[in-house]
């Protein structure tokens, strides 16, 4: 931890200090709002850098990476092997488990479904990883497999927005934005909180996912887009040669920095400091992007193809984000639905194992890659979709494909770095994969506990809205010590 | 409204758009102005006709009464006790039978001060950038203590003695000595009151961004004064209406569409218009009575870059092609900023016009890709409006 920094960040948390500045704060009186309120951004009333807001505890982790599955992937078939299934495959369900419960398709009493691959105990750790995961199982060291993770949701946009705001309505901060409130971020020349998006298509949940909710809005992700501009408006007008804007840049400073002498108020010095930023940005965010400068055994590592959008692209992206101090990334990569109704979305066929071939080789190679330059004690890397899928093969209008309807109750992420136990199975569910029959991990845990190795404890990062302290928990939440080897 | 009927009110937009263009050159030509004058009319008169669609309104089923359960935890499949309207408790004896009108009375009571100060609270906040009670969405036990509370009350007063006129509320706010101050402000008086609680000064804060956005088509000359309609699509970025299970398009609007006030832009909550959002516009997926205002460098590059707004400075560009450079300059501080420019000021930005000029005179090329036209002198133009645009002066109320 940087002291010097700290004293910085103490010098302004006396009393009268506080109130000095309370200028700057908005209404909240949260010590930690005022401090994040000018992140990304800002100077105080005296010139200086706003000091970053301080974690509540010695962190284990600086930064974290979420690669979310949108559509939710197959536990079943990838991470959770269930021998039953197989040996009972095609057999009715016993009627007293499905009796009552709603699924987004399924109708009747549907059958079982052994999953179609074998599983390997991979690793010294000997964690059973399923054999479309290849790479995956030659990192089984380093990652910690939760088999017992469970949501309150199973459609897509409520359960994606649930994973990433902690509620199923929009309008929440997200966990990447209630990061770089809570911790600010490292690098102020590029956003704090970044999004990738490849695959099918944006994430069902939209933008929300990203959302600062009632945050202020400097805490939202900031999508890194494949085709355009990277970041909005990061180019200059079509026709403007980069000599041509920073002559006039360096002629606003000097009428700005007139008008900051007439009128004396602060935010004139403030909006100088974002124009620099803002011009420092197409510097710094171009030559992020610029995947073509790292060198072949980089690009063979990743299966990176430079110039398209592809998650392997991303998690590169990924990687050098958090080399230049991003605190949160969320990579979304869309096409887990695999309901089998055609050849494309099913568990066989083209379906999962195309979706597995994309990601596989790059999800590794990021843990891989992370670690080889000791970035991944410090990056928590977390993998996994909105929901599970059902033991049972759903056979919408008696599809010949397999498939898997939506699943809220158990299903599988994994985590990499930043304290998790690598090498470790959590949690466990009943026979069928059904339910969760030892230490359920609620996505408000898996919040708490990610929180947790970050230095937030999870009750204090707080934000007064509507006339109550709101969390990324809501009001529940435990941190799970399996998961962080306790 | 069938395909069909689109494309004509489509095709009528266009038509308006040159005709107003017509109108604009032909103010002495009488003959022509009248013929133009009758042929929009005749135009709009078809389109008042094409977008008069029936709309549906909602009905009670004749003999159903509906019932409201209480949906336990908030779950809509698990209904618990029955209940029926009425008033809370806490409120005190309100008539039972017609609690909807009590309440309605008891609003807008005279003994009843909190609706015309949370009101005249939104006011303040709406012209001096933060409420005489910081905390606009809460006056409660929660929110904070108001700065003035005399003031406060007076204002409440007065506003429900005018029969709650809010057009002679806000014309008092505006007209008032507090708020006609200079907004300068010195070290001392900046360490003494930072908020300026005790208003010292004139309001200075940045612009929403809806009044940005519309503060550059309006001194441009761009912008659409029509009032009402439907919402319309102006131009945001490729790509931010992609989404699954939606073949929804955003078709960016060509004629005076393009250019109407942002409170027409159409929203939609899981892909929200860039610059709003930005700008502190929020998603509005959740109520958000008051915005909090932040100063970062994406809202810097969206005003330097944004190819939507540099229209407005094309624009203004535009008018002031062929002045000299004093005049030039004046007009465009004139318009953007509402006052001359000073020496200073003219002497930096035609340091720029020329560098600039000379640069695109040598590549006109450049010169059309970034303002439509090989004019250097457009070009060059352009560039001054859009750094005029982007001093703290332009997007600040002061």
């Amino acid at each position: 931890m940087d002291y010097k920094n700290q004293e910085e960040a103490l010098k302004y948390l006396t009393r009268r200090a506080l109130l000095k500045n309370a200028g700057y704060g908005m209404g909240s009186l949260a010590l930690g709002s005022m401090l994040s309120e000018n992140l990304f951004a800002g100077l105080m009333p005296d010139g200086q850098q706003v000091p970053l807001p301080q974690p509540h505890f010695a962190p284990k982790a600086k930064n974290v990476i979420f690669l979310f599955m949108a559509g939710a992937p197959s536990q079943l078939d990838l991470f959770d092997d269930k021998p039953y299934l197989r040996k009972h495959n095609g057999e009715l369900i016993p009627e007293e488990i499905v009796k009552g419960e709603r699924f987004a398709f399924i109708k009747g009493t549907p059958k079982l479904l052994g999953s179609p691959y074998e599983f390997t105990a991979s690793g010294k750790s000997g964690q059973m990883i399923s054999n479309l995961l290849p790479h995956t199982q030659s990192v089984a060291d380093d990652i910690c497999i939760i088999r017992s993770m469970q949501t309150d949701q199973f459609n897509h946009a409520p359960a994606q927005l649930f994973m990433n705001t902690g509620i199923q309505i929009p309008g929440r901060p997200s966990m990447g934005s209630w990061m770089t409130y809570g911790l600010g971020t490292e690098n102020r020349d590029l956003p704090g909180f970044v999004v990738l998006i490849s695959g099918e298509n944006n994430p069902d949940g939209g933008k929300s996912c990203w959302s600062s909710g009632f945050l202020p809005t400097q805490h939202q992700g900031v999508e890194l887009r494949s085709q355009g501009d990277p970041v909005l408006y990061v180019t200059n007008p079509d026709g403007m040669d980069a000599g041509t804007r920073r002559d006039s840049l360096d002629v606003l400073k000097e009428l700005n920095q007139t008008a900051l002498k007439s009128k004396g108020d602060p935010e004139i010095a403030s909006r100088i400091e974002q124009y620099e930023l803002a011009y420092r940005m197409q510097t710094s965010v171009p030559e992020l992007m610029e995947i073509d400068s790292e060198p072949a055994s980089i690009h063979e590592m990743y299966g990176t193809e430079p110039g398209k959008k592809s998650f392997a692209n991303n998690c590169l992206l990924a990687r050098r984000l958090v080399e230049r101090g991003c605190r949160f990334i969320q990579l979304y990569h869309r096409g887990w639905d695999t309901h089998g109704t055609g050849e494309t979305d099913a568990i066989d066929k083209n379906g999962l194992p195309r979706r597995c071939k994309e990601v596989d080789q790059a999800s590794a190679a990021l843990i891989k890659d992370l670690k080889q330059r000791g970035l991944l004690e410090d990056t928590i890397v977390i993998w996994g979709g909105e929901f599970g899928r059902t033991p049972m093969n759903e056979a919408r209008n008696n599809s010949p494909f397999l498939g898997r309807d939506h699943h809220p109750r158990a299903f599988s992420m994994w985590v990499a770095g930043g304290g998790f136990a690598g090498g470790t199975t959590v949690g466990a569910t009943d026979e069928l994969g059904y339910n969760v029959v030892d230490t359920p991990v609620h996505i408000h845990d898996l919040h708490a506990t990610v929180l947790n190795q970050m230095g937030l404890d999870h009750t204090r990062l707080t934000y007064r809205y509507q006339g109550r302290d709101f969390r990324l928990t809501d009001v529940s939440g435990e941190v799970i010590p399996s998961l962080i080897g306790q | 409204m069938t395909p069909d009927v689109a494309k004509r009110i489509g095709e009528i937009g266009s038509e308006l758009g040159a005709i107003n263009d017509q109108l604009g050159n032909a103010l002495t030509l009488e003959s022509v102005v009248q013929e133009l004058t009758a042929k929009k009319n005749a135009l709009e008169a078809e389109r008042g006709k094409l977008t008069n669609v029936t709309t549906m309104v909602l009905r009670d089923k004749v003999g159903v009464k509906a019932e409201t359960p209480i949906r336990e935890r908030g779950v809509f499949l698990t209904p618990g006790e029955t209940v029926s309207a009425g008033t809370p408790a806490c409120l005190g004896a309100g008539a039972k039978k017609q609690h909807m009108i009590w309440m309605d009375n008891m609003l807008v009571s005279r003994d009843n001060p909190m609706t015309a100060r949370v009101q005249v609270n939104r006011f303040w906040e709406q012209h001096f950038g933060t409420g005489i009670v910081k905390t606009s969405e809460n006056l409660g036990t929660q929110g904070e203590m108001p700065s003035n509370q005399e003031l406060l009350d007076w204002l409440s007063v007065e506003f429900m003695e005018s029969g709650w006129d809010m057009k002679a509320m806000h014309r008092k706010m505006v007209l008032s000595a507090t708020y006609r101050q200079d907004s300068g402000v010195t070290a001392e008086l900046l360490e003494r009151d930072p908020d300026n609680q005790l208003m010292a000064r004139g309001p200075r804060y940045r612009l929403e961004a809806e009044a940005l956005r519309d503060s550059v088509f309006a001194v441009s000359g761009l912008l659409t004064q029509k009032i009402g309609g439907p919402s319309v699509m102006p131009v945001q970025p490729k790509g931010t209406w992609d989404t699954p299970y939606s073949g929804e398009s955003w078709i960016e609007a060509t004629g005076p569409n393009r250019y109407r006030r942002s409170i027409y832009t159409f929203i939609k909550r899981s892909a929200p218009f860039p610059m709003m959002l930005t700008f502190d516009g929020t998603s509005r997926e959740a109520c958000s009575p008051r915005r909090i205002r932040t100063n970062t460098p994406l809202q810097a590059l969206n005003f330097l870059n944004d190819p939507g707004l540099l229209e407005g400075a094309i624009a203004l560009a535009k008018n002031v092609r062929g002045k000299s450079l004093t005049d030039g300059m004046n007009e465009i501080f004139g318009r953007c900023l509402i006052r001359e420019a000073d020496d200073r000021e003219i002497m930096l930005l035609s340091g720029l016009f020329e560098r600039t000029r000379t640069k695109y005179a040598a590549d006109l090329e450049s010169a059309k890709k970034l303002c439509g036209e090989a004019d250097a002198d457009l070009a060059a133009w352009t560039l001054v409006v859009n750094t005029v645009m982007n001093t703290d002066e332009f997007l600040t109320l002061e």
